[in-house]
């Protein structure tokens, strides 16, 4: 099927796609705040994967916030150390 | 959204192995006589890195240096279901499906874009229309904006079933993920 053959990349991007992508994941789940809150963040950084580093920190602090929203609600939550990748992204911008 | 052996298992993305361990687990205790011929397929690098390191979950992993191979404490782990995994260490985006149906796939490897799109290309194609189930791992996390634009691009064929709120956000997409023939169109076992 072609689609599931198309790229995407940065060299690709179709920014009214993207925004209706995020906006059909965030759709998803209209009950759960944090996971809202976390796809907007990670619309949000994507700038940074396309070398946009305008208002990065902004964006670096919501998606902290929702970092640390997420950890609170879920003590358990071992995953991997987000805050540090988004560390790097803020010491990067 | 039973198991019935009408495919196999891929997990993109093992790490550890714990999702392999679950997966195979199931599998193994499965009583659908066309499961007992089915596996488990983990794809990961199997390689130490820091964060495997400092997260401290398995003992053995501290013995070995950066860059080392874990594969062979991956398979020990895997022992009480070796017939039913089967390892594939490397990078992923050199690798191709095995060719078999996929009936379950667990995603935890989409953390670039050249990943993505060879998860996309190379195993979306052999899910089975109105059977597979797909566990997206990282759907919800922010540092992966990259994987919201191909299931966009593809929820006609998608439907979402719920997600999981301990460890990572996990979106799952499920029954039937691939309408009509598309998969099949894609290439499909």
């Amino acid at each position: 099927m072609e689609t599931l053959q198309r790229k995407v990349g940065p060299d690709d991007i179709d920014t009214a796609e993207v925004a209706a992508a995020f906006e059909w994941s965030r759709n998803l789940m209209p009950q759960d705040a944090v996971q809202r809150s976390t796809i907007d963040a990670s619309k949000a950084l994507l700038r940074s994967h396309l070398s946009d580093k305008r208002g990065c920190s902004d964006l670096t602090a919501k998606a902290q916030a929702a970092e640390t929203e997420f950890k609170q609600k879920y003590p358990a939550h071992i995953g991997r150390s987000e805050l540090r990748l988004v560390q790097h992204f803020a010491d990067q911008a | 959204m039973g198991i019935i052996g009408e495919g196999s298992i891929a997990d993109l993305g093992t790490w550890l192995g714990g999702s392999t361990a679950a997966l195979a687990a199931g599998l193994s205790e499965n009583s659908t006589p066309a499961s007992t011929k089915r596996r488990v397929h983990a794809y990961d690098l199997f390689l130490v890195d820091d964060f495997s390191k400092e997260q401290k979950l398995i003992p053995e992993i501290q013995q070995l240096n950066i860059g080392d191979s874990f594969l062979p404490t991956f398979l020990k782990y895997m022992g009480p279901w070796k017939d039913r995994v089967e390892a594939h260490q490397g990078d992923l985006t050199q690798q191709n499906w095995v060719g078999d149906p996929i009936e379950l796939m667990h995603v935890d490897i989409m953390k670039n874009w050249d990943l993505t799109n060879h998860v996309w290309s190379e195993f979306y194609p052999s899910l089975i229309p109105g059977r597979s189930t797909i566990i997206h791992q990282d759907f919800a996390h922010y540092w992966t904006g990259w994987n919201h634009i191909h299931p966009y691009r593809m929820r006609e064929f998608l439907e979402p079933c719920g997600t999981l709120l301990t460890h990572h956000p996990t979106y799952f997409a499920c029954d039937p993920p691939f309408r009509g023939n598309t998969a099949a169109e894609g290439g499909a076992g």
